[in-house]
């Protein structure tokens, strides 16, 4: 039987592993810059898995977003697809998620 | 291809029989990648745009995309928007169900996609959650074996759920699956699926609610019908958007208006407020209307009665009434609409 996460770790997964220190810093030096404001869920996921596909392994993305699905869409996106979800910073009236490319996709 | 592995492509709705169905398919050692496809006209997406009520810091999550983190199977969402209304929707061959759904057309269409990215991607078959019986329209026998057809998939999509009682497919034929792992589920009952969701360990699956997509539901395709007939073929996606919120009102062939019908859905028309007149009441609790198309003084006044009327100043025999329109504010003093028969006879 395949193993799965438990309902425990699936509460768990919508905080990045990078504390707002490190989301700030990463945020001056991302790769990318997906701008999905003004946009409703799946969108910001499909203009994030659309980009993502064109990334280098290793390279961040920061997607902005106004749509408060994301925070809980991109973690389990980035589960499902072996993507780092690097975490979530609350702005004036937005959101700034990060990611960071899987170096192995699965089934690209 | 690093290895042998056998790849199927799974129709993931996040539901819990495609939950199941990739599940039961990874049981079996193939790898899988869930297809997830955005139509425009998924119910899912309308909870999610007005945002949870009961707890604003708890969004609802896209099931499927949870699904998929849950199994571990990458998801990914196929956005067929663009095509869905002119091909599927408004020509469908096999016609509408209870409202302006084309299920069979839908199916074919998404399975005709699949089919497209497993050629493209060396996929060697395609999967899906359905289960003989369970939908009037699209999940009895002869439609799941025209869909197989139509979508050019013809022994290439298993259905594992109901697999025992259905034709054997090539991946049961060339021992890809065991055909005796799979199972033989029929009708619209759940207990079988909820007893194989604890055997699988699966325990954070949406409840059965009574279908994901809005075209079955005939309030929705009334409207949908009045925007087409109004509008044209050639509709702008923030006016299907639209079509999920609010009540509707048709004041003449080109103005319509869109009253909120409580907070939630007043901060989503809020985010549409810009190139569309307003109405609304600072007095009192009220609705945010909106207005589609140029409104003659008759029909603003009109609106704003409407709007009074959902207010909580609605028993007043005369209210103050705000208005925004082409750059333009006021206020007009009006009696809330009481007349219900006059409210039903423009109700879209």
């Amino acid at each position: 039987m395949v193993s799965r996460r438990s309902a425990g770790s699936l509460r768990d997964y919508v905080h990045g592993v990078l504390d707002k220190a490190g989301l700030a810093e990463v945020a001056q030096q991302c790769d990318v810059v997906i701008d999905a404001r003004g946009t409703f869920c799946p969108e910001p996921i499909i203009r994030t898995q659309n980009a993502a596909a064109q990334m280098a392994p290793g390279a961040v993305a920061m997607i902005l977003a106004d749509d408060a699905g994301i925070e809980v869409d991109l973690p389990a996106w980035c589960i499902s697809t072996r993507n780092e979800y690097l975490g979530v910073l609350r702005e004036d009236g937005f959101l700034r998620a990060f990611i960071r490319r899987s170096p192995a996709p699965p089934n690209g | 291809m690093t290895d042998d592995k056998i790849r199927a492509l799974g129709l993931m709705s996040g539901g819990l029989d495609s939950t199941l169905a990739a599940n039961l398919m990874q049981n079996l050692g193939i790898e899988v990648l869930g297809l997830h496809f955005s139509t425009g006209f998924c119910v899912a997406d309308r909870h999610r745009l007005l945002g949870n009520a009961n707890n604003r810091d708890r969004p609802y999550r896209n099931d499927a995309l949870h699904a998929g983190a849950q199994l571990e199977v990458p998801v990914e969402i196929i956005d067929i928007k663009d095509r869905y209304l002119p091909e599927v929707v408004l020509h469908p061959k096999h016609g509408y169900g209870s409202g302006m759904n084309p299920c069979i057309d839908c199916r074919i269409f998404m399975l005709q996609r699949a089919k497209e990215i497993m050629e493209k991607r060396d996929y060697d078959f395609v999967f899906t959650g359905e289960v003989l019986g369970q939908r009037p329209m699209s999940q009895r026998r002869p439609p799941m074996q025209a869909i197989e057809i139509e979508a050019g998939l013809e022994g290439l999509l298993l259905r594992p759920l109901s697999a025992q009682v259905l034709p054997p497919t090539l991946p049961e034929k060339r021992g890809w699956v065991d055909r005796d792992r799979l199972y033989g589920i029929v009708g619209r009952g759940r207990h079988e699926q909820m007893q194989l969701a604890d055997e699988f360990g699966l325990v954070d699956y949406p409840q059965p609610a009574g279908g994901c997509c809005f075209l079955p539901d005939e309030n929705y395709a009334r409207k949908l019908r009045d925007l087409l007939t109004h509008n044209g073929p050639e509709v702008d996606p923030d006016d299907m958007m639209l079509l999920k919120v609010g009540r509707h009102f048709r004041l003449g062939d080109d103005v319509k208006i869109i009253v909120g019908r409580h907070e939630a859905e007043n901060d989503f028309l809020e985010r549409f407020r810009e190139g569309r007149g307003s109405v609304w009441l600072e007095a009192f609790g009220s609705p945010l209307t909106l207005i589609e198309g140029p409104p003659s003084a008759a029909d603003l006044e009109f609106a704003c009665r409407i709007t009074a009327r959902y207010s909580s100043g609605r028993k007043e025999p005369e209210v103050p009434v705000l208005w925004q329109l082409n750059g333009e504010q006021g206020k007009l003093l009006v009696r809330p609409l009481r007349e219900d028969r006059q409210l039903e006879e423009i109700r879209i």
